[in-house]
């Protein structure tokens, strides 16, 4: 990605208001769309005081996964600050910092390039307004943390005492990167930036946004599919604190705005309470017949003939026929919610013909046009603010809930903060697409794969939101054994649905590496082959292969075969694991990172017990290993929960889970021992929210059948009904 | 609607809501601590954690007619210049990922502190049971907890 960055910025130098530099990105619009007079200035990204105070935007949303700590880490290792000196400060949305999202575990491969060129150029300008103050030549100089060192002399100088005179000078257009080997802050761990106010309590998330005269609003929304036939506002109105009752108009793309009443109130309790009172009567004509078990019924027609052909190589008919031994699986995955553990929510205020949405998000730039969208106000007088989210998963790159707390607030004139109950949360979430995937596999004499059929049925994410190519959410073309088996056939069928679908953390690799790493397992037992040995086997020589998804343009198998070893190697797949204990192992690729998981279970009383998990992962140089390790270990136990207990069920168009307790997570006695180890590689650094999450429900499923012999298909786990 | 008197980290606040709202709502809407977080409102994640003398509550199910005298700590009253023992291991242990939990995961490990001040994992695995992680932090919140045990 250096090539594409490198084109299209520049870096500007100015004077902070108190004399201080400056440091500002431009960027030059793609020359083939906009005149380059039309480049625009970035806003700032370093700021350095007189008094040596660095301060760094951090440009991306925080929504756990430690962006807000690791990209201004990136900034300072070429600036050579002392981050003990460094603060870090939330950018709000503004076209001049670029693409500003979090999703898709992007944040560091993104902008890894562009912000070491920031920090090497604020560099290179301090050393020379330092070699001209010391008259000497910019090559005897050098840095270190904060300070211009004239080793000759031992003469230093601050970056606070340079920074006004460097603020004089065009900023530089080639400036030195640093080798590796030379960090000091990246590769070191590094604590979250926010971690002392968090544990105070004084970080404001979304639902901590205080605006003057504020009103909290509850929606009423309707079954999947229904509308609204008619509602009375007495009851509600009736309700101590509530003040209004407004109905929510439904946009024309329903994954944009739904319909809803919503009951506006002095505080949040009262606008729950008021929307218990009020009285509301849908339409259900439409909503009644959704629900999984005709999902599920779908599904099965669906399979029974060919779907929209993905990808093809050889002929697989022949393949299977000429097979020594072959095998046929479905595996079933259900709707999955993402319960960030802040319910959705988001605070917009609308006044004099302006916007402005502070809130939890991944996608500022959507919730900067929906917001537009819903008040009729031009998008450039929409002003968004990241608050601190408490959690994403997925959830918050859907924005429609920042058309909603924009719209009240224009319609109630009066800031409003639209607050979601955990029931709202969990029954009108955009689920992880539920659906069955077919399999039929061949092997020759040897146990080679020689054929592999993979049909998928689901509820596609891109026909919830209007998009064309359902397939292209759901079913990846390049996704191993892709590539690897001689006869090949893709195919997808969408299950139209008025049921809610989104991306969910590692969007659909999470479930379909499920089914084909399960579906893998069985063909390496079919065999008679050690399941390590039969993957290594299957990913072959060492070379890059196509890949044209997530986190492409290639695949290595070398590094594919890296994370499957390691993990084996740490978790002693050599050794037999103790008794009573099953081992399994998975591994996938995903958002350009590679990850390996090995599982050990046990069976108890008919549940199944994680007591262990061992991921290898390869992301490339690991920028912050603090927080790296975290984020592994969190998908690792996301993971893990969404495949012992994730399942949402819906009937006549409604969600039946409704909070907490029966939408089960992790508690902390349940948590296997977790081991996290990377690959030491020469790669640049890509992104760790999401890899870590696919391989896991297959390690476990295959570890379940190396202890039981049942074959698990189906997600969550339950051990009484394996498919 | 009669005036409730609520004594918060050492504060008096009195205020007109009624008495059925529970203290969470009390405490971030009407008496403006956002410290005490809100997750589920029925008792099952335990982010919003406080203490009622001492002993660890969720204030989502509490109605404040119901606190009477009872002194209520919140996560801005556990130290307020953050120097728990808690607090500086949860930061040297780089816990939080969102941190949205973590009021209420330290409001209850401090709980566990004050009446075990050595926990073993079992006695760490009993008292935090009710305060749910969607992060996964789980591991360093147990270090973190061993960590201010040890008083480090
Ligand atoms: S909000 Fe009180 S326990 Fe979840
Ligand atoms: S840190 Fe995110 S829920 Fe615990």
């Amino acid at each position: 990605m250096s090539a594409p960055i490198e084109r299209r910025t520049f870096i500007v130098a100015g004077l902070t208001a108190a004399g201080g530099l400056l440091l500002t990105v431009r960027l030059k619009a793609d020359a083939g769309l906009r005149s380059q007079d039309a480049a625009e200035a970035l806003g700032a990204f370093v700021r350095i005081d007189t008094n040596g105070v660095v301060t760094v935007m951090a440009k991306n949303p925080e929504i756990g996964t430690g962006v807000k700590t690791s990209l201004p880490m990136i900034i300072a290792e070429e600036l050579d600050a002392d981050w003990g000196k460094v603060l870090v400060e939330q950018a709000p949305l503004d076209t001049r910092y670029g693409d500003q999202f979090t999703g898709g575990s992007t944040g560091v491969w993104q902008n890894w390039d562009l912000l070491r060129r920031v920090g090497a150029t604020a560099r290179a300008m301090l050393l020379s307004a330092a070699a001209v103050r010391l008259r000497v030549e910019p090559s005897s100089l050098r840095t270190e943390a904060g300070f211009v060192i004239h080793p000759p002399t031992g003469r230093r100088l601050g970056y606070g005492e340079l920074a006004a005179d460097a603020a004089k000078a065009p900023a530089p257009t080639d400036v030195p990167l640093k080798r590796s080997s030379e960090y000091r802050i990246v590769g070191k761990p590094i604590g979250g930036v926010d971690n002392p106010a968090i544990v105070r309590g004084a970080v404001a998330y979304g639902l901590d946004v205080r605006f003057p005269g504020m009103l909290f609003a509850a929606i009423a929304r309707p079954p999947f599919g229904a509308a609204l036939r008619r509602y009375d506002a007495a009851a509600a109105l009736a309700v101590p604190g509530v003040k209004q009752v407004i109905r929510v108009p439904g946009a024309a793309n329903r994954s944009l705005m739904q319909e809803g009443v919503a009951v506006l109130a002095e505080n949040t309790w009262a606008a729950f309470r008021g929307r218990e009172a009020l009285v509301v009567e849908w339409d259900e004509t439409a909503s009644a017949g959704e629900s999984t078990p005709a999902i599920r019924e779908k599904a099965l027609q669906l399979l029974a003939r060919p779907g929209t052909l993905i990808r093809s190589d050889g002929d697989v008919a022949a393949g299977l026929s000429g097979a020594a031994k072959v095998l046929e699986a479905d595996y079933e995955v259900p709707f999955l919610a993402h319960v960030p553990m802040e319910p959705v929510n988001c605070t917009a205020w609308v006044r004099n013909g302006a916007c402005t949405v502070h809130g939890p998000m991944q996608n500022p730039d959507g919730v900067r046009s929906i917001a537009a969208e819903a008040t009729g106000i031009p998008p450039e007088r929409v002003t968004v603010l990241m608050a601190r989210s408490g959690g994403g998963f997925g959830r918050r790159l859907q924005s429609e809930y920042g058309g909603e707390a924009a719209f009240l607030s224009k319609v109630a004139a009066a800031p409003v903060q639209m607050v979601r109950s955990r029931e709202d949360d969990l029954r009108h979430d955009l689920y992880r697409p539920a659906g069955i995937h077919r399999f039929r596999g061949g092997l020759d004499a040897g146990g080679r794969v020689v054929a592999w059929s993979h049909r998928l049925a689901n509820t596609s994410r891109y026909a919830y939101a209007g998009r064309n190519n359902p397939e292209r959410s759901e079913l990846y073309k390049d996704d191993p054994p892709a590539a690897l088996v001689p006869n090949f056939r893709l195919e997808y069928a969408n299950i139209p649905t008025a049921i809610p679908t989104g991306a969910w953390r590692a969007t659909l690799h999470s479930a379909n590496a499920f089914a084909v790493q399960g579906f893998l397992d069985e063909l390496a037992h079919a065999a008679g082959k050690d399941p390590l040995a039969f993957r290594l086997d299957l990913l072959g020589g060492d070379r890059d292969l196509p890949y044209s998804d997530h986190g492409g343009p290639v695949l290595s198998t070398a590094r594919l075969k890296g994370v499957l070893r390691l993990a084996a190697a740490r978790a002693g797949w050599d050794r037999p694991p103790p008794s009573g204990v099953g081992r399994g192992i998975a591994a996938h690729f995903t958002f350009s990172g590679y990850v390996g998981v090995v599982a050990e279970v046990s069976v108890a009383n008919g549940a199944i017990r994680v007591r262990r998990l061992v991921a290898a992962v390869d992301c490339g140089l690991v920028v912050n290993p603090s927080g790296a390790e975290g984020q592994v270990q969190g998908a690792m136990l996301d993971a893990t929960q969404a495949a012992l207990y994730g399942e949402i069920n819906v009937e006549r168009g409604r969600v039946v889970e409704g909070n907490l307790g029966q939408y089960r997570l992790l508690r902390m006695s349940e948590i296997p021992e977790l081991g996290v180890h990377f690959v030491a590689g020469p790669h640049p650094p890509t992104g760790l929210g999401e890899p870590a999450v696919s391989p896991v429900a297959p390690a476990i499923a295959n570890a379940v059948f190396a202890l039981t012999g049942r074959r698990l298909r189906r997600l969550p786990f339950r051990l009484g009904a394996v498919g | 609607m009669p005036a409730i008197t609520l004594t918060v980290n050492g504060r008096r606040h009195s205020i007109e809501v009624p008495t059925e709202m529970p203290l969470l709502w009390a405490l971030r809407d009407i008496i403006n601590l956002t410290g005490t977080k809100f997750g589920c409102g029925i008792g099952a994640c335990g982010a919003c954690t406080v203490h009622l003398d001492g002993q660890p509550v969720r204030s989502c199910g509490l109605p404040v007619g119901q606190v009477g005298t009872r002194r209520i700590t919140t996560i801005e009253g556990l130290a307020p210049d953050g120097g728990h023992a808690l607090q500086r291991a949860w930061v040297a242990e780089d816990v939080p990922q969102c941190g949205y939990c973590q009021a209420g995961q330290l409001m209850s490990a401090a709980a566990l502190l004050a009446k075990t001040p050595r926990p073993t994992d079992a006695d760490i695995d009993t008292a935090m049971a009710g305060n749910l992680c969607r992060c996964g932090t789980y591991p360093r919140i147990r270090r973190a907890i061993h960590r201010a045990a040890r008083g480090e």
